[in-house]
């Protein structure tokens, strides 16, 4: 990747994280569950290799908007509906091709006429959302729910020993709205020559589906280049991290915490040690969630806000990055409100 | 002083199968990631993703040549 050159969003306006929420089906797969189930990899391999001891897996009558939906309530609580004037759905695995799966999800949250759409931002998907969420809120808006969802189960190809073990299902929702700002600013960028490095082949309009491509397992997720999508997303979260942070005229002794996406734990291992920053205070679930993709960060965003390690005044990095290229970066200041509704929730 | 390709392949021989011609086999992500590491380390180097290819990893004598690149020692 050339070197990166990130669009921020920092906003002149009061910006506030209102509310968080996260949702993950309730089926524990394990790596042994994975080798029972054909799996031509270890379980010992498995955990060595990405730090995943487990993750979490639909049942077979779920779908990305359930997850969905159960995060956004789970955000949302008893709130006022009324005034949500935008849902957006960060997602690579929708229900539909078409139509986007928020719609599904607007209708089940009752939400009225509030425009609802997809996007796709792959493993950067939830920062994309907030994103976009804050802008809406920036220009105008009185709320927008940021959401962004996965079932990753469905692409996986057992016999794929470099990506079997990496995915989980799941999702995450925040409410953003005025008030207090705790929202300092999001960077954002994608670097499409890396378009192939991390994808689903078949599915879509360039190699529709058709038996052969079910039977070819082409539409489970390529990993084309180990080492390289290795090295990209360690350089690349790092960059675009250390980008926002000198944009807002912080630097990395600020943070208090750091929320990434949840690529493997091999890959945040190596971001702390490149970054000299200590790994315990790196929010690290993916021993037990797996890669949930888009919505990986903002659920780690939601256990770190419910974990009670977290006071007011802390400041909190998030970053991502993942196929596309695409990545993204985020700053909160954790405020007492915020800690309060995360554990009312 | 010991060449450069053949102390990589004692070094990696317990991380990777290598076959006479210092070619790497059966691959993955897993060995992959080990054989970066156990590069770094050994060479106190850092390989970031603009200085591989995708045939950078596949032997022995092109991670030689990454690690003399990165020393300043161009082939």
């Amino acid at each position: 990747m050339s070197k990166p050159e990130p669009r921020f969003f920092v906003p002149e306006r009061p910006i506030r994280i209102v509310s968080t929420g996260a949702y993950l089906p309730p089926r524990v797969v394990t790596n042994a569950d994975l080798v029972s189930m054909g799996a031509t990899i270890t379980a010992d391999e498995m955990e060595r290799m990405c730090g995943v001891r487990e993750r979490r897996y639909v049942e077979s009558d779920q779908a990305t908007s359930d997850l969905a939906i159960a995060a956004c309530q789970h955000a949302l609580g008893g709130r006022d509906r009324s005034v949500i004037d935008r849902l957006v759905l960060a997602t690579v695995s929708p229900d539909h091709m078409t139509p986007a799966a928020a719609c599904t999800v607007q209708h089940a949250l009752s939400l009225g006429h509030t425009p609802a759409h997809d996007l796709t931002a792959s493993c950067a998907g939830f920062i994309y959302a907030l994103d976009l969420a804050a802008r809406c809120v920036a220009t105008g808006d009185r709320q927008a729910l940021a959401c962004a969802a996965d079932v990753r189960s469905r692409f996986v190809n057992l016999y794929d020993r470099s990506t079997v073990a990496l995915f989980g299902d799941g999702a995450t929702a925040a409410l953003v709205g005025t008030g207090a700002p705790n929202f300092l600013g999001t960077a954002l960028l994608a670097e499409g020559s890396g378009a192939r490095a991390v994808y689903v082949p078949a599915g879509g309009s360039r190699m529709p589906a058709s038996a052969e491509t079910v039977r070819d397992s082409a539409h489970c997720i390529v990993m084309a280049d180990g080492p390289q999508v290795y090295l990209t997303a360690v350089d690349g979260m790092i960059a675009i991290g250390e980008a926002l942070l000198e944009r807002l005229g912080l630097s990395l002794s600020d943070i208090t915490m750091i929320v990434p996406h949840q690529p493997n734990r091999r890959i945040l291992e190596r971001m702390a040690r490149l970054m000299r920053f200590p790994l315990e205070r790196m929010w690290i679930n993916v021993e037990r969630t797996g890669n949930v993709s888009g919505a990986s960060c903002g659920i780690a965003l939601d256990e770190a806000l419910r974990s009670g390690k977290l006071a007011p005044d802390s400041l909190i990095l998030m970053i991502a990055g993942g196929a596309g290229y695409t990545a993204g970066a985020a700053v909160v200041r954790v405020d007492r409100e915020l800690l309060d509704t995360a554990t009312a929730l | 002083m010991q060449p450069l390709p053949e102390r990589l392949r004692q070094l990696l021989a317990g991380v990777v199968s290598i076959d006479d011609a210092g070619a790497f086999e059966d691959l993955d992500s897993l060995r992959l990631i080990d054989i970066v590491e156990t590069v770094e380390s050994e060479f106190d180097l850092r390989i970031s993703a603009d200085q591989v290819t995708s045939e950078t990893f596949t032997n022995v004598q092109t991670v030689a040549d990454l690690i003399e690149r990165l020393k300043g020692n161009p082939p």
